[in-house]
């Protein structure tokens, strides 16, 4: 009996994935509906673009399911666009980015998926493709041609190439930074043969580049941001939310695209101020979504319902956190199973749930000096810190320890699990 | 072995262990990180080794090390699967990834640290990695972790769990410790927050050594600071019970004082000098090598007179620490007139409630007891039993001490039932405060075993004597005098309990330790 009760809770402790549902298979299975206004907002963007070549930025906070929503978005545009949807991360190595080689990586996955999607490119153009990319990245000349009937994995090994080869990228920096133009002419044409040849305009989704360093956000979007938005058709870039806070580069990113930015928010199960009340009103409409997230992952046999509300408060609206707290409350349980292989029933209550949040608690409580705690408990106080733009704040912010809620007005509160912390400081 | 260090310092070891093992088996198929804390290696090791056993058989173990200069995660990790048709075909497996913990925090002259460049690839790495459907246990310190936080937030936001095992026993260094080389440090290398516990890691510091070195002459007079600093780093950390590897760390220590004492010597520092070869003579003294530590005793005191006056604390200080080799040596008359001095000199210059005074009591109280003067010696123990709970609280290494010395006394004096109680408590003391590996540990499991013996309880002391011995041996080494004690005791109790031995015709020899 126990072995069935081991079995149900590992299988549940699997699907609390914390990754972002990327296959569609992930999707199928624990796909809620969420985030339906931003898909909305994102799809009149590109779909509005005058001349078909609008760029759009894309931000919001770690965790709140930014990269299973554009992978949906993608999917969903399938059919009337050309989309090309990649992780920054698995084309360049992190401490090698910088506008040249984005806008490479651009031309690298355009061709990778007309060939993958089996794109009739007319053969003199595909070859030209081909040899250009096999100069820049000096693969061999014979290797082309012997790929060229299978050229999906000529891009796989250019990909491959620019990933691991930092000459290779050394010297296409070198060749385009002063000629950007003739580069983002290569590309133009690449995805104008693509037009034609699919019929449908060409989509690029890019993520993962808001997993950057701000220095080095700053040094691409700064002198930059121009040379990323010269491509000739729709572009979505990711970049970290703090970049909005930035006196310098929102109005420079504004001007640029036209004020194309969109945010997705945590979302929000209180209305300012409602949860120091006592009983406080929670938005129906939010803690649902977060319910059927759970439901779809965790059998309601093995959560008491009235916990699981529990947890979703915990979570603060954030995605990533609702499925940790659920992750961590499993663990426990499967802990006391082995413990006790002979018991038959288990629930996660309460009580489980406190011991997990605990364990979350420490996790949080490591990084925390002193100006932190000041910080957080001036944010609890007020909603809002002293100043929003300094560092340690952002760190926080970006650390979830501060969620950022949206209104008219935008507001802050200390993450649920965080204001314990506050408590044990003597703060609050 | 393990169950006991787990249940020692709390149950939350054992449940951690317990979390990451079903864990693992939890996520058989999946990408799981699981980012597992502990600051000593050694028993980081057995921890691995353990769940290697215990998790079910049909989950295969893999060992991934991390390569140094390059620290790619996922480069490490595709090289074993790479190699291994199992993995490929996604056979159950916890792939285990160690070597973060060599990784050194300082830049050392590099644009951008080893750390650093290893929380680059983790940050940048979660879509590759999920080519790899395993548990990836990543054992870090927690001088990474912190680090890792910051530095790799994404990598952080995507872990499936944290388990933390703790040791008395550490690899780490706190920026406290390091504040004194201040000087010698470039400016983002130095601590910005002083309370951080887990500033570097031992082998950060001895990097950050060679780089001074390599940048002063060896002549230069700074470097005596430096090394006398350095030496007192592990000095501290073998009192407390940190020090990953006791006689290492312990031949580090004396290995700087010495290099402090040449260029001091030659630099006529002689304030610091005297420091020098005082700790140096007291690091000898407790390795047993007690002619070597005379003359660097006479020294200091010497120096310390000319200096500071015949009327100045550490004149006080070297004249017990002298007076305390030489009970070592058992030259008692010798040491009582030092002893006393020390204390007169003390309590005039410190007052009456200070820790020092205590420790002049407790000294003196224990050559009395040495020398049979009993009477003597426990109103001493008792005052300064007293003096230390009140001055440096009941959780404090001195009251073990304190605590150990009068259950002596009373074993001496054959009240063998008020002496356990207290052998037991400043057992349990040393244990809790300075660790397992700890030679005071070995002491008061040999004294203890020795009032067994005293009372008959042989089959209860023997147990207790092993342990001892292998702790001494471990810790201090098999030559010293400590360790040839408990291994003589252990000797003359096998004898007592051997079946042909007459127990009407032995006569009893078993040794304490003070």
């Amino acid at each position: 009996m126990s072995g069935d009760l081991l079995k149900v809770f590992q299988e549940a402790y699997r699907n609390l994935e914390l990754l972002p549902l990327l296959e569609q298979r992930e999707l199928d299975k624990f796909r809620v509906d969420y985030g339906r206004e931003i898909i909305e907002e994102l799809e009149q963007l590109v779909e509005d673009s005058p001349s078909g070549d609008g760029k759009i930025i894309f931000t919001g906070h770690r965790g709140c399911g930014k990269s299973t929503l554009l992978a949906e978005f993608g999917r969903w545009l399938d059919d009337r666009y050309f989309v090309v949807s990649f992780s920054i991360s698995d084309t360049i190595e992190m401490s090698d980015i910088n506008h040249i080689n984005i806008l490479f990586a651009i031309a690298v996955n355009l061709m990778y998926e007309a060939e993958k999607q089996q794109v009739q490119i007319p053969p003199a153009n595909k070859n030209a493709i081909h040899k250009w990319f096999a100069s820049k990245t000096r693969i061999e000349e014979e290797k082309v041609q012997a790929e060229t009937s299978v050229g999906f994995d000529l891009f796989k090994i250019i990909s491959g190439k620019l990933k691991a080869d930092a000459v290779v990228r050394q010297e296409i920096k070198q060749e385009f930074e002063r000629k950007v133009s003739d580069l983002v002419a290569r590309i133009n044409e690449i995805a104008a043969v693509i037009q034609v040849a699919s019929k449908k305009d060409v989509l690029v989704i890019i993520d993962d580049l808001d997993k950057l360093e701000l220095a080095r956000v700053d040094e691409i979007y700064r002198d930059n941001i121009k040379a990323l938005c010269l491509p000739g058709f729709r572009i979505i870039y990711t970049i970290p939310i703090a970049v909005l806070r930035d006196k310098f580069l929102r109005p420079l990113i504004e001007t640029e695209t036209n004020d194309q930015i969109v945010v997705m928010p945590v979302l929000k199960l209180f209305e300012k101020g409602q949860s120091r009340l006592p009983n406080p009103a929670i938005r129906m409409e939010a803690k649902d979504i977060l319910c059927q997230i759970l439901n779809k992952r965790i059998s309601s046999q093995l959560l008491e319902p009235q916990t699981a509300e529990k947890m979703v408060l915990m979570s603060g609206g954030v995605l990533r956190e609702l499925i940790r707290i659920a992750n961590e409350c499993c663990r426990i349980c499967l802990r006391l199973i082995r413990r006790q292989p002979a018991q038959t029933a288990m629930m996660i209550d309460d009580a489980i749930l406190d011991k997990a949040v605990n364990g979350i608690r420490n996790d949080f409580a490591i990084p925390l000096g002193k100006v932190d705690y000041e910080i957080l408990h001036k944010t609890y106080q007020q909603f809002t810190p002293d100043d929003p733009k300094q560092p340690e704040f952002l760190d926080l912010l970006h650390g979830l320890y501060v969620l950022e809620y949206r209104n008219r007005q935008n507001w802050y509160d200390v993450h649920p699990i965080v204001i314990e912390l506050l408590r044990e400081q003597g703060l609050i | 072995m393990i169950s006991q260090e787990m249940a020692e310092p709390e149950d939350k070891n054992l449940e951690n262990y317990e979390d990451l093992l079903v864990t693992i088996e939890a996520s058989q198929g999946v990408l799981s990180l699981l980012i597992a804390v502990c600051d000593d290696s050694n028993f980081r090791d057995r921890i691995i080794a353990r769940y290697e056993i215990e998790i079910g058989s049909d989950i295969r173990n893999y060992r991934v090390e991390l390569p140094r200069g390059e620290p790619s995660i996922r480069a490490a990790i595709a090289e074993v699967v790479q190699a291994d048709e199992y993995l490929q075909n996604g056979g159950n497996a916890v792939l285990t990834v160690t070597g973060a913990e060599k990784l050194y925090f300082l830049k050392l002259g590099a644009e951008r640290s080893e750390q650093e460049i290893f929380f680059g690839y983790l940050q940048w790495t979660r879509e590759a990695l999920r080519e790899f459907p395993y548990p990836i246990v990543i054992w870090v310190t927690n001088q990474i972790l912190i680090n890792l936080i910051k530095k790799a937030p994404d990598f952080w936001s995507w872990r499936k769990g944290v388990f933390r095992f703790e040791s008395k026993k550490t690899a780490l260094i706190s920026a406290k410790e390091i504040t004194p080389l201040q000087l010698f440090l470039e400016r983002d290398e130095s601590p910005n927050n002083d309370d951080n516990p887990y500033f570097l890691s031992v082998e950060d510091l001895q990097q950050l050594i060679q780089q001074i070195e390599g940048k002063r002459s060896a002549e230069d007079p700074l470097l005596a600071n430096l090394y006398a600093r350095i030496g007192d780093i592990y000095n501290r950390r073998l009192q407390r019970g940190e020090a990953q590897d006791y006689q290492k760390e312990q031949a580090l220590a004396i290995n700087y004082f010495r290099k402090a004492i040449a260029l001091q010597k030659k630099s006529g520092l002689e304030a610091d000098l005297s420091y020098s070869l005082h700790n140096l003579a007291y690091l000898y003294n407790s390795q047993g090598r007690y002619s070597e530590a005379e003359p660097l005793y006479l020294q200091a005191l010497e120096l310390r007179k000319r200096l500071l006056g015949d009327e100045h604390p550490d004149v006080a200080t070297s004249l017990n620490n002298l007076a305390s080799l030489y009970y070592s040596q058992g030259r008692y008359s010798e040491a009582e007139p030092l002893y006393l001095q020390a204390l007169e000199l003390r309590k005039r210059l410190l007052g009456d409630e200070h820790p020092d005074v205590a420790t002049s009591l407790n000294n003196l109280a224990n050559l009395y007891n040495s020398q049979g003067r009993y009477s003597e010696a426990e109103p001493l123990y008792l005052q300064a039993l007293e003096l230390t709970k009140r001055l440096l609280g009941d959780e404090h290494p001195n009251v073990a001490a304190s605590l150990h010395n009068l259950a002596n006394l009373y074993n001496s004096q054959g009240r063998y039932s008020e002496a356990e109680p207290l052998y037991l408590q400043a057992l349990e003391l040393r244990k809790r405060l300075l660790g397992d590996e700890h030679p005071d540990v070995a002491t008061s499991l040999n004294n203890l075993a020795s009032l067994y013996y005293s009372q008959g309880r042989y089959s209860e002391a023997e147990p207790l004597l092993l342990q001892a011995l292998e702790l001494t041996k471990r810790t201090l080494g098999s030559n010293h005098p400590q360790t040839i004690t408990i291994r003589k005791n252990l000797e003359n109790l096998r004898a007592e309990i051997s079946p042909t031995n007459n127990s009407e015709s032995t006569d009893s020899t078993q040794s304490k330790e003070g």
